[in-house]
């Protein structure tokens, strides 16, 4: 780890040098200038740039102001979002409008940013370890990793499997191997499509994508091609008004089975095409397998999640309920009744971060408040939307009003709804990563 | 809504017909005008507005516009009266009906006075 050039002005780079002197650490230091040593500000670490993690690390930057010092840690130089992929996939957009850099938070926020990937917490000495053996040093941590995919919990399946057969459940290299071969797709062949059961991220992804893919298939006038999602649930996100939309705009493409039908997923066999149930084997030119999924491997390794594979935390805050320095945030966290989504991260960084500056700054401290919605599109200006307010009762984050689209609304409303979902990816966009489109 | 609704109630004790359409929508201006008096007097915390306007931007960016439109800088009684319209179900749009009904007066006013000064 060396010292990151700076890029900003004089106060800020007192910030970044502490960076590098903590990062560097060892007896070097000691022959430090003065003012690269170790200030009392209080620091704040926050692993993973994702919707929850790049949003916390930005507004504790931004209403501190200067009082704590920010880094972000993540494995990549620049996120792609997994919201909005669905619509990359049906054509709407490029990979590169929802692949967005931390410059923005770096030189206008202060935050330091690093490159690598957490291996370890040792919440005793409250450091985090990156790979290459850096420890970083904490106050308080932000845990926002997002999910694992549980590779083996469909036999047949792996993460050398999932280059064949996508899962594309994480933004980036798998969303453009099944744009790929989707795109590849000819009349007649078929896609195979295994959704994942109860908890996973994003609840009307799956669907979503269906549509999208359908939408693909039509736009190019394909008549005999078809969509088997393979259920492992009886019931799914905003079902009736995905179920009412394929059969409008796809009629006869998407055939949906529930465990009712099928039995259990028995495995998949990614050469051969084939996803065996126990009603019967499914095969297609193109398989799509969702797997279960679990809080993101750091958060397993700190034991920071419970049986379920994901972590609790305090309604109120956001903070872990296994270590009072440390808050989980996001698709990691167990949120109540608030699903796993990019909004969901984005509305409890913001309740973390409050919680922390009370914690470390004095600031005051308010009652927390969430608020998510899910917003979908089923065909070309068709869009849908689900969402809620949040506050803490009956110890979790409960949901205090609710909504969703109706199935037969008029197309000017569907337009509408569809419109809001385009400008509100640009605000999500400015709010977490600080970029103005 | 309480006001229109006392309206009625006033209107059915004095026998007089319950309005109706134009009626309750003449009602429903007057009320909000009142609302937006009361509210804009409530004494405001700028840090809980703040606090309290981070859920909205991530919708409402300062360069939103058409589907979402940006409510920095607004007058506050516009933003008061658009939220209690939502509140009370004037203004369709189910996201912010759901916000607004999650709202207390004391909120709203920290929303108006912390988005009409950016």
């Amino acid at each position: 780890m060396t010292l990151i050039k700076d890029r900003r002005g004089a106060g800020p780079l007192l910030t970044r040098r502490t960076f590098g002197l903590l990062a560097g650490a060892g007896a070097a230091t000691l022959a430090l200038p003065s003012y690269l040593r170790a200030q009392d500000k209080p620091r704040v670490v926050v692993i993973g740039g994702g919707a929850g993690g790049a949003t916390a690390a930005r507004y504790l930057a931004k209403d501190s102001d200067g009082a704590l010092d920010v880094t972000l840690i993540n494995n990549t130089e620049t996120y792609t979002t997994c919201f909005f992929s669905n619509i990359y996939l049906g054509g709407y957009r490029d990979l590169q409008s929802i692949t967005h850099g931390y410059d923005a938070l770096v030189s206008q926020y202060g935050i330091n940013k690093v490159t690598g990937t957490a291996v370890a917490i040792d919440r005793d000495a409250k450091t985090v370890r990156l790979e290459d053996g850096t420890d970083i040093a904490y106050d308080r941590l932000v845990v926002a990793p997002g999910i694992d995919i549980i590779y083996d919990s469909i036999a047949g399946y792996s993460e050398e499997a999932a280059e064949t057969a996508p899962h594309a459940w994480k933004g980036g290299p798998q969303t453009e191997i099944l744009k790929t071969r989707l795109d590849a797709l000819e009349d007649g062949q078929n896609i195979v499509m295994v959704t994942p059961p109860n908890p996973y991220r994003c609840p009307p992804g799956p669907y979503e994508r269906v549509s999208m893919m359908a939408h693909v298939l039509k736009a190019k006038g394909y008549t005999q091609s078809k969509i088997f999602v393979l259920d492992p649930k009886e019931t799914f996100s905003k079902q009736a008004l995905f179920q009412e939309g394929w059969e409008t705009h796809y009629p006869g493409m998407v055939e949906w089975y529930g465990p009712d039908v099928i039995g259990e997923i028995a495995g998949v066999d990614v050469a051969a095409g084939a996803v065996e149930t126990g009603f019967d084997t499914f095969e297609g030119a193109l398989l799509n397998i969702i797997p279960a999924q679990r809080a993101g491997a750091i958060a397993v390794e700190a034991d920071l999640v419970n049986e379920t594979g994901f972590c609790p935390i305090d309604a109120a805050s956001m903070k872990s309920s296994a270590d009072e320095n440390i808050y989980v945030i996001g698709d990691a966290s167990i949120a109540g009744d608030m699903p796993k989504s990019g909004f969901s991260a984005n509305s409890q960084a913001k309740v973390a971060a409050m919680s922390i500056r009370a914690e470390l700054t004095g600031s005051s401290a308010f009652p927390a408040r969430y608020a998510n919605t899910c917003w979908s599109l089923i065909e070309t200006d068709d869009g849908v939307k689900v969402g809620a307010q949040y506050e803490p009762a009956e110890g979790k984050i409960t949901a205090t009003s609710t909504f969703v689209s109706q199935p037969g609304e008029t197309a000017e409303l569907r337009k509408e709804t569809y419109e809001e979902s385009v400008v509100w990816y640009d605000s999500m966009i400015a709010d977490t990563f600080g970029i103005t489109a | 809504m309480v006001k229109v609704f006392i309206t009625l109630a006033a209107a059915m004790l004095a026998g007089l017909p319950v309005p109706a359409g134009a009626e309750e929508k003449a009602g429903a201006a007057a009320d909000v005008e009142a609302y937006v008096q009361r509210v804009s007097e409530l004494a405001v915390d700028p840090a809980y507005g703040d606090y309290l306007s981070s859920p909205c931007t991530s919708c409402h960016g300062a360069n939103a516009a058409g589907g979402i439109p940006a409510i920095q800088g607004q007058p506050a009684e516009a933003i008061i009266a658009a939220l209690y319209e939502y509140k009370s179900e004037v203004r369709e749009n189910a996201v912010m009906r759901s916000v607004a009904s999650a709202l207390s007066d004391e909120d709203v006013a920290a929303l108006a006075a912390h988005f009409s000064q950016q």
